[in-house]
């Protein structure tokens, strides 16, 4: 089957990304990575450490899957498309956010330790959000 | 079945009740019947007669074709009391149906069996280029080769030009003309043999030529083309999943083991691999009668099927 | 053991299967499609990344569902998720893609399971008769013995036969003991 290379492919916007997230994980208490996929699941970039067994390629398409179920499970329930969606595990919490600038739609998926609860991990997330609509809004 | 019925020394206001009660009884009953009026030429002819006891009878004669291909008539006669009420008339059609299918259902297994055999094979050796005519040399239908494919060009859609070929006994292989790909319907000729096979009657000498071995498909048959139904499909799905014999296909289907015959015939006939070979194990194991899960799963599909004719209709 | 009553279209982005659920689906099918970022592999505004979902209400309160997967392949790991329980799949492919052939292979070997029971039927749209031979020819080739219709996912009829063929399948599957 045809594989498919990176859409967003302006290595710019990419290095804006990576910084953005880089800087989030080192800043943050608890947050064990981020990733970042564009909404029809291809990985843009992300923290996870070079030696981990996560496939980043499966874990964005995941994570893409995770927010469109979410946006079809809040349209079933009648409610505006969702925003994020949080799973629970035993060993910490996995937080979705859904962003959209003019341009592009992208998914950010943060992974936190199991110390973490949800009103930090929350917040900790939107203030990468911030950061990354703010790269969205500004990149031409 | 179209039938006409005539009536004999049948006043106006006779033949006027008698055309009302034929269409009331029309629901109930299994062929077309047509009333043709004062008239001796008639598959049924309710004719008056006197009664011994001075009141009238009718008598009902019926012309029975003895063979298809001759223009003798045996007749049957019926009496029946006057004046003829709609019950009276409802069993008079009913019983004259009744003989004529079993005529029908006589003769299937001599002429027309060989007939149709004989129509295949001269269909499956048509060439591009050909032409089928009727006998007033009318075209039927013309044959090109695209694609390392025979098409058959008609103004006919397949069953009814197959219903054409199969009732028409003078048909005669000729040239196309050149205008013949301008004509509405176009499928493969194996969409034709394909009507025609399973159409077909079978002798019985096939049923002993089959019963020997196992048979297994090794494709599916080209729904694109060929002419589906519940058993076309139940059929293709059995033999493509593991060798059948014909009584463990019929059982497995419930259905005659000629309509499997007729299935296995029509795949020969189009081209499809099958293979074969002698019984020497036991049945096939078929599950006897399903277990409750299975139960409750054939009863899904079975409604998801109904459903699915119902939306279709 | 639950009544297993779930339907599954598969198959490469461009296919059809969205539209083939919202044809046959009774109600409104929900769907979780989104901008697609990557119109050079197929020009269509949107793709599904998680499933399609529609269903068809049989007469007695049992329900036929239907689900699609998302096409494209790095959304292979969300496919075994969606097809959970599957009784049979409808393949969709287009053959005004490229490589449509070597898509339809791909997929029939992603749901092997299904495609060993017979129990994958392949429905080829935009299809030309020459390809078509030639992809029952690949397909008898590769040693499947899989049904193969020509299809127009807009087409109620059409995948109404699609689906008929998959009950026939499932009945025989039932009834023979192997």
């Amino acid at each position: 089957m045809t594989d498919s290379s990176n859409p967003l492919n302006s290595n710019t916007l990419k290095a804006a990304f990576r910084e953005a997230l880089k800087s989030a994980t080192k800043g943050s208490s608890g947050m064990e990575f981020l990733l970042m996929a564009t909404s029809d699941g291809y990985a843009l970039c992300d923290t996870i450490s070079d030696g981990s067994n996560i496939n980043r390629d499966s874990l964005a398409a995941m994570a893409a899957s995770f927010a469109g179920i979410s946006d079809g499970l809040a349209s079933q329930s009648n409610k505006p498309a969702a925003n994020g969606s949080i799973i629970e595990t035993n060993a910490g919490l996995l937080v979705c956010k859904q962003l959209k600038s003019n341009r592009h739609e992208v998914v950010l998926l943060g992974a936190f330790e199991q110390s973490t609860n949800h009103g930090i991990a929350l917040w900790s997330l939107n203030k990468v959000v911030s950061d990354v609509l703010a790269i969205l809004e500004n990149y031409n | 079945m179209a039938l006409i019925l005539g009536t004999y020394g049948f006043s106006p206001y006779e033949r006027k009740l008698i055309q009302e009660q034929l269409k009331v009884i029309d629901s109930k009953v299994a062929c077309q019947w047509m009333y043709a009026g004062e008239t001796t030429e008639a598959a049924l002819l309710l004719a008056k007669k006197p009664c011994h006891k001075g009141t009238q009878a009718v008598q009902v004669r019926l012309y029975k074709p003895v063979d298809k291909n001759s223009e003798s008539r045996q007749t049957h006669y019926i009496d029946a009391e006057w004046p003829l009420r709609i019950f009276g008339l409802l069993d008079i059609v009913q019983q004259t149906e009744k003989i004529i299918n079993n005529n029908s259902a006589a003769q299937s297994g001599t002429a027309t069996t060989n007939e149709t055999a004989a129509l295949i094979k001269k269909l499956t050796a048509l060439k591009s280029g050909n032409a089928i005519y009727q006998l007033n040399n009318q075209l039927l239908a013309a044959l090109t080769e695209e694609n390392r494919r025979t098409f058959i060009y008609s103004r006919l859609p397949v069953s009814a030009l197959g219903d054409a070929l199969r009732k028409n006994k003078h048909i005669e292989i000729g040239n196309a003309v050149d205008n013949a790909t301008q004509l509405p319907h176009k499928y493969p000729l194996i969409a034709l043999l394909w009507d025609l096979e399973l159409e077909a009657d079978l002798p019985a000498s096939d049923l002993s030529q089959w019963e020997q071995r196992r048979y297994s498909l090794g494709q599916w048959p080209d729904f694109k083309w060929l002419r589906t139904g519940d058993n076309v499909l139940r059929l293709s799905a059995a033999f493509t999943k593991r060798p059948l014999s014909i009584q463990e296909a019929a059982t497995l289907l419930k259905i005659e083991p000629g309509a499997v015959i007729r299935f296995l015939k029509a795949c020969t006939t189009v081209g499809l691999r099958i293979t074969d070979t002698r019984i020497r194990g036991a049945q096939a194991r078929l599950a006897a009668s399903p277990n409750e899960q299975q139960g409750k799963q054939l009863s899904l599909l079975s409604s998801l099927r109904k459903r699915l004719k119902m939306a279709f209709s | 053991m639950q009544i297993q009553n779930k339907v599954l279209f598969i198959g490469p982005m461009g296919a059809g299967k969205t539209t083939a659920i919202q044809t046959l689906s009774d109600d409104v099918a929900a769907s979780t499609e989104v901008q697609n970022s990557n119109k050079e592999m197929f020009n269509k505004e949107t793709t599904t990344v998680a499933m399609d979902y529609g269903a068809i209400q049989l007469d007695d309160n049992q329900r036929i569902h239907l689900y699609g997967i998302p096409g494209q392949k790095h959304f292979e790991p969300v496919w075994p998720v969606v097809a959970k329980g599957a009784i049979g799949a409808i393949l969709l492919v287009n053959a005004s893609q490229p490589n449509w052939q070597q898509d339809t292979l791909y997929f029939i070997k992603a749901f092997d399971m299904l495609a060993k029971s017979n129990s994958i039927l392949v429905a080829a749209n935009r299809i030309t008769d020459e390809q078509h031979d030639e992809l029952a020819e690949l397909l008898d080739q590769q040693g499947y013995c899989l049904p193969l219709l020509t299809t127009d996912p807009r087409f109620h009829d059409e995948l109404v036969l699609a689906l008929n063929i998959l009950i026939a399948n499932l009945e025989i599957e039932i009834s023979i003991d192997d």
